[in-house]
């Protein structure tokens, strides 16, 4: 049952750069990737909503009102981010955007985990994790130049 | 690829890991990830649309008509992959899935560049490569979970 859960976790991991890729390549068959961008938004919009369908109920439509305002701002940011995705994939590859972006969004994981930002729990950054980010950045460094840098 | 792609690239996984912190955020506040999530979704839905419709040129909408339609689901497969890790992360952990996933999407990534696979730059994976992704699974396993993994205890 574990086991199944951890495959799922990866074929999560793989589908990621294909729904990414898959974005990309609707901006360039449009000739248009903020207009690609808008419709990837707008079909992730319709699905999540359907999958929220029934479970909006008053108890939680007056909860809403509470929520600070600023953290809605997210949904904004992730349509910058993905409008990221669908004009850098196109120009550096899929790998190497993947690379990178895993890098960052580990690195940036183990920052708000250190200061528990926005509740999320509290994980100091150790010399472990130091040495993990260090790691990923040579990993990265090998996986995107595909030969040992400085290295003739 | 130039130093200002490889910032660039950063500043976005910076800018989609946040969302994702904010969004559980919302989802926790109100009691229900799904809605939260559904809400998120519409702003991103609206700030995709302002951002489209500055943007939208002669001619783009009717280029959809020719566009392989498939590719439209993206965004859906984004939504439910979002709804499948807040289901799967409690049975597994959040630190399993952060590995697990991060050594997926780089093989993804790896996978998808070396066929080129539409339309994107073709780069093919070489013994050097996967060992780059190797590292990658090692350092993110260290820097997630704070220790080396499955090194045992002493007593």
């Amino acid at each position: 049952m574990r086991t199944a859960r951890l495959i799922e976790a990866g074929v999560i991991g793989v589908i990621i750069p294909l729904h990414f890729t898959m974005s990309a390549a609707l901006g360039a068959a449009l000739g248009n990737p903020l207009v690609g961008n808008a419709l990837f938004q707008a079909v992730g919009a319709l699905v999540s909503l359907l999958i929220a369908r029934g479970e909006l109920s008053r108890e939680i439509s007056g909860k809403i009102r509470s929520v600070p305002r600023w953290l809605w701002l997210g949904g904004a940011i992730a349509a910058g981010g993905i409008l990221g995705t669908t004009i850098l994939i196109p120009r550096i590859g899929a790998g190497n955007f993947q690379t990178l972006f895993v890098f960052a969004g580990i690195s940036t994981g183990t920052v708000i985990s250190h200061f528990g930002f926005l509740s999320s729990p509290v994980a100091r950054i150790n010399f472990m994790r130091v040495a993990g980010i260090i790691i990923m950045g040579i990993g990265a460094s090998l996986a995107i130049l595909g030969r040992i840098p400085f290295v003739d | 690829m130039t130093a200002v792609s490889v910032f660039v690239t950063l500043l976005v996984g910076v800018m989609l890991h946040l969302p994702a912190v904010m969004n559980a955020a919302v989802g926790k506040s109100i009691g229900s990830a799904r809605v939260g999530n559904g809400i998120f979704w519409c702003v991103a839905a609206c700030a995709g649309a302002v951002i489209g419709w500055n943007g939208l040129t002669d001619g783009t909408l009717l280029r959809l008509g020719g566009a392989p339609l498939w590719l439209l689901s993206a965004g859906g497969i984004g939504a439910v992959l979002i709804f499948a890790v807040a289901v799967l992360i409690p049975q597994i952990g959040a630190g399993n899935y952060k590995v697990i996933s991060a050594l997926g999407a780089v093989v993804g990534g790896l996978v998808i560049s070396h066929f080129g696979l539409m339309g994107t730059p073709q780069s093919s994976i070489t013994a050097v490569r996967l060992v780059g992704a190797a590292l990658m699974a090692l350092g993110a396993s260290l820097a997630v979970m704070g220790k080396i993994p499955f090194a045992r205890k002493r007593a």
